[in-house]
C-alpha cells in the first residue's frame, strides 16, 4: 500500500517528495508531463525572494523567508548552484516612501540586513542602473537558482530513498473508497492513504476529481527574453522597481549561468497551454528592462519565453487538507519557488499533528550533481576522462559539454531533448542546438535503444524527426 | 612543461584550414598541426552532397563530399599532423591552444596561429520569432546533416524562411526525399544567396519565393502546426499549414575563441575562410586560404 501519492511533478511536489523521503513512508509522485518541471516550474524567474515583497501576515511572506533559509542548506547537501546575487528594489523619483513601507514589512518578518541606499552608493556598485533613480533597498538575502536543477536534485534524492516517480502518468479520476483513495491514471491505477495534490495549473481540476471546490486557477503569463553572455552580467543583483497591486513588474535578473534575463510581462490568458511569446510583450519587457538600465537593447536578446503562473482570485497560498487525507496545494505563484521547500515542511508538520512521522533509517541526505565539464580544471577533467573517455568527447561546443554528462543525465532520467539541456545546459548556447541536437539524438539513440523518430524535444507529440532512413 | 611548440597550428580542418595548412606545408613550413572537432577533415563539406564545388579551383564541377575527398588527398601528401576529435576551447594571445579529446585536454603553442573556424548559422531565438517553441524549427544547415549524414526527414510539410543559400539547397533536398516545401519567404526585396541555386532548387521546383514577406508567429504546441506570414508591401497577413520551419537567415562568422580571450588578430594571428568573412564559394575560401599559407614564415 502507498502511503502518499504526489501529483504533480514541479517544485512543489518535488518538495514533497524530498521532505516526505525523510520518513519511513511509501511515496509514489505522479506526473503527466514526459518529465519532472515540465510545466510552471521550467519556466520560472528562478529568484529566491527575501519575502519583504509579501505581507508578514501572509503565508507567501512567511515561507518565502522560511524558503529562502532551507534553499542555503539544502543547496549543499543537494548540490545545485544557488548565487546569492541579493536584490535591489529601486526607486524613482516619488517612490522613496513605497519602499520604506516595503522595509518596514520585511523588518517585521525578520529579514536581516535591509538597508535603503543612495545614489551615490548605485554609483559605485550598480553603474548600469539608471541615472533616475533616487535610492534602493538592499535585500542581502535574495539569490538565484535555475528551478530544473533544484527539482531534479529533489527527486534524484528522494529516488535514493525509495520514493517512485513515475512521468507520462496523467490522473483520470480519485475516488473515495474506506481510509484510501483510489487514483487512476494513464498507466496504472493507485490506492494510497494520502493524496497530496501539487497539480499546479491543473490543481483546481485535480482537486474537481476528488469531489473538492478548491479555488478556480486563472494562468497569468510571463513572457522573459535572455540577453547574450557576451552583454555580461548587466547588474550584480536582481533589479525590482516597485511592486504594482499583482505583479512585480519587470525586473533584471543575474542567472546562474552568468546571463541577464529580463521580464516578465503579466497577463491573464484563458488557454492553460498557451507558451508562446508575442511581439508586443517583447516591446513591454524592452521598455521596462531599459527604464532600470538604459543600455539594454533589442540586439542583445537571445532567447524568448513564456511562463505561466498558477494565480489564484483569494490572494494568498491555499494549502489545506481539504478532506480527510486530501491535501490541496493549489495557487502556489510568485514566490512560490521560494516557498516551495517551506510549504513541504508546512504540510509534513500539519500531518505530524494527526499521525507519527517515523523517520527513515539510512536516510541519504545528499545528492552529488552530474560533473560540469565546463567549470573543471584542467587536472579534474583529465582525471574525470581518464575514470570516463566519454569526457573528453566534447558535444555541445557552445557549453562545452561532453559525452559523459549527456549520458549521465540520461542515466538519471532525461528522456527528451529538453530534459537533457535542463540537466547539463547543452543546446542553450549561442548556437541553440545547431551542432548539438544530431549529436544528442544519436547518443540518445544508442543509450536508451530507441530509433531517431521516436526521441521528442518534451514528450509525446514533440518528435524532432518524421521519418527513419533505412 | 613548456608546451608542444609548433610553428603553425590550424584550428578546424574544413577547407579554409586544410588549405592553410597545404598553403604553408608548400612554403616549407615545418611543423604544421590541424586540430578539428569531428573524426575527420572536410569540415562542412562533408554534408554537401550536391553539385556546385570546384569549378574554379579544380576546374570541374562536383560535389561537396567530392571536393573534400580530393583536398584530404593534397593535405596527406603533406607532412602536416593532423588531429581530430579534438575540441578547441580555449585560446591564448600568447598563441597557446587548449584542445579536449578522448585522451584528455592539453594545451600546446605555436609561432602561428590560424583561425579556420567557420562560421554558424543564425537561428530563430537570435530574431526572436513570436510564437511558440515547438519541435520542428531547424536552421537549414542542421536540417542537412540530419538528412544526409543521419539520413533521417525532419519533416513533411515544410516552409523556408530566409533564402540563403543553404536554405534553398535544402529546398531540394527536401522534395527529392519526398516533404512538400510550400514556400520561402525572404523579408528583403532581393534574394539572398545564389542566383543558380534559386533557378536549380525553387523554380525548377515549382516552389515560390516570396519577397518582403516576413514570419509573423510560429503556431504549434508539441510540434510546428502553421505559421503566419505577412506580406509587407501589402500588409496582408496569411496563415499556412507546416510541420517543419527551416530557417536559413544569415551566417555569423564563428570568432568566439578570439572574442573569450579579449585577442584580435595581429602578431601571428590570423582569421581566414568563412571564420573571416562569409564567402559564397568554396573555391574562393581555398585560394586564399593557402595564400594565406603561403605567406607564413
Amino acid at each position: 500500500m502507498i502511503d502518499f501519492i504526489i501529483i504533480g511533478g514541479g517544485i512543489v511536489g518535488a518538495s514533497m517528495a524530498y521532505e516526505l523521503a525523510k520518513y519511513q513512508f511509501n511515496v509514489t509522485l505522479l506526473e503527466k508531463e514526459t518529465e519532472l518541471s515540465f510545466g510552471v516550474s521550467k519556466s520560472n524567474s528562478g529568484i529566491i525572494h527575501t519575502g519583504f515583497q509579501d505581507d508578514h501576515n501572509s503565508l507567501k511572506g512567511k515561507f518565502a523567508v522560511r524558503g529562502n533559509q532551507l534553499y542555503r542548506e539544502m543547496s549543499k547537501l543537494l548540490d545545485f548552484p544557488f548565487i546569492p546575487t541579493g536584490e535591489l528594489v529601486v526607486a524613482f523619483p516619488g517612490e522613496r516612501e513605497s519602499i520604506e513601507q516595503i522595509k518596514e514589512n520585511g523588518e517585521r518578518l525578520d529579514i536581516p540586513g535591509l538597508e535603503i541606499l543612495d545614489e551615490k552608493w548605485l554609483d559605485k556598485n550598480e553603474p548600469m542602473l539608471s541615472k533616475e533613480i533616487e535610492c534602493a533597498l538592499l535585500g542581502p538575502t535574495a539569490a538565484v537558482i535555475n528551478p530544473y536543477e533544484v527539482i531534479y536534485a529533489m527527486a534524484e534524492n528522494a529516488i535514493s530513498n525509495g520514493v517512485n516517480i513515475y512521468c507520462d502518468n496523467e490522473v483520470t479520476s480519485i475516488t473515495k473508497i474506506p481510509n484510501l483513495w483510489r487514483v487512476k491514471t494513464s498507466q496504472a491505477e493507485y490506492e494510497s492513504r494520502y493524496v497530496i495534490n501539487a497539480a499546479g495549473l491543473s490543481a483546481d481540476k485535480i482537486s474537481l476529481m476528488a469531489g473538492i471546490k478548491a479555488p478556480e486557477i486563472i494562468p497569468f503569463k510571463g513572457e522573459e527574453f535572455i540577453l547574450d553572455r557576451h552583454a555580461d552580467r548587466l547588474t550584480k543583483r536582481i533589479i525590482f522597481p516597485v511592486p504594482k497591486k499583482h505583479t512585480k513588474g519587470i525586473l533584471l535578473i543575474p542567472t546562474v549561468d552568468g546571463n541577464t534575463m529580463i521580464g516578465p510581462t503579466s497577463n491573464e490568458i484563458i488557454d492553460r497551454e498557451d507558451w508562446s511569446t508575442t511581439k508586443e510583450h517583447k516591446q513591454e519587457v524592452l521598455k521596462g528592462a531599459q527604464k532600470l538600465a538604459p543600455s539594454i537593447n533589442e540586439d542583445l536578446l537571445i532567447a524568448a519565453f513564456a511562463g505561466l503562473r498558477p494565480t489564484i482570485k483569494e490572494g494568498d497560498f491555499y494549502i489545506k487538507e481539504d478532506r480527510d487525507g486530501f491535501i490541496n496545494i493549489v495557487g502556489i505563484k510568485s514566490p512560490g519557488l521560494t516557498a516551495a521547500p517551506a510549504i513541504a515542511e508546512y504540510v509534513v508538520n500539519m500531518l505530524a499533528k494527526n499521525i507519527t512521522l517515523p523517520e527513515r533509517k539510512n536516510y541519504n541526505p545528499n545528492r552529488v550533481a552530474i560533473p560540469r565539464f565546463r567549470l573543471l580544471k584542467t587536472k579534474e577533467r583529465n582525471i574525470l576522462i581518464k575514470r570516463d573517455s566519454d569526457f573528453g568527447e566534447v558535444v555541445c561546443r557552445c557549453e562545452l559539454v561532453t559525452k559523459g554528462e549527456i549520458k549521465e543525465a540520461i542515466r538519471r532520467g532525461a528522456r527528451t531533448l529538453d530534459g537533457i539541456k535542463f540537466r547539463t545546459r547543452s543546446q542553450m548556447g549561442r548556437c541553440h542546438g545547431a551542432f548539438c541536437t544530431s549529436k544528442i539524438m544519436a547518443i540518445m539513440s544508442e543509450e536508451l535503444g530507441i530509433s531517431f523518430d521516436k526521441i521528442t524535444k518534451k514528450g509525446k507529440g514533440s518528435e524532432l524527426v518524421k521519418e527513419n532512413g533505412s | 612543461m613548456d608546451p608542444k611548440k609548433y610553428d603553425l597550428i590550424v584550428i578546424g580542418g574544413g577547407p579554409s584550414g586544410m588549405a592553410a595548412a597545404v598553403g604553408a606545408s608548400s612554403n616549407d613550413v615545418k611543423s604544421i598541426l590541424i586540430l578539428e572537432r569531428m573524426p575527420r577533415l572536410g569540415g562542412i563539406l562533408n554534408q554537401c552532397i550536391h553539385l556546385g564545388f570546384g569549378l574554379n579551383y579544380f576546374k570541374k564541377e562536383m560535389t561537396g563530399t567530392e571536393y573534400a575527398a580530393r583536398y584530404k588527398k593534397m593535405v596527406y601528401d603533406k607532412n602536416i599532423e593532423i588531429k581530430t576529435s579534438c575540441l578547441v576551447h580555449k585560446i591564448t594571445g600568447k598563441k597557446e591552444v587548449t584542445f579536449v579529446s578522448r585522451e584528455g585536454e592539453f594545451t600546446v603553442s605555436a609561432s602561428n596561429l590560424i583561425m579556420a573556424t567557420g562560421c554558424r548559422e543564425r537561428t530563430r531565438e537570435m530574431l526572436t520569432v513570436p510564437g511558440t517553441r515547438p519541435a520542428g524549427i531547424f536552421t537549414a544547415g542542421l536540417a542537412q546533416e540530419m538528412v544526409n549524414i543521419y539520413g533521417v526527414m525532419p519533416g513533411k510539410e515544410v516552409v523556408i524562411v530566409g533564402s540563403g543559400d543553404i536554405g534553398l539547397i535544402m529546398a531540394r533536398r527536401m522534395t527529392l526525399e519526398g516533404a512538400k516545401v510550400h514556400l520561402t519567404l525572404e523579408i528583403m526585396d532581393h534574394l539572398s544567396g545564389l542566383i543558380r541555386n534559386k533557378v536549380q532548387c525553387l523554380d525548377d521546383f515549382g516552389i515560390p519565393l516570396h519577397l518582403e514577406h516576413e514570419l509573423m508567429e510560429i503556431i504549434g504546441k508539441n510540434r510546428v502546426e502553421a505559421i503566419k506570414y505577412r506580406n509587407n508591401k501589402t500588409g496582408k497577413e496569411k496563415l499556412i499549414s507546416c510541420d517543419t520551419i527551416l530557417f536559413s537567415v544569415g551566417l555569423i562568422p564563428e570568432q568566439d575563441l578570439l572574442t573569450d580571450a579579449e585577442i584580435s588578430t595581429g602578431n601571428g594571428i590570423y582569421l581566414t575562410g568563412n571564420a573571416d568573412y562569409v564567402h559564397d564559394l568554396v573555391d574562393s575560401v581555398t585560394k586564399e586560404a593557402e595564400k594565406l599559407g603561403e605567406s607564413i614564415r
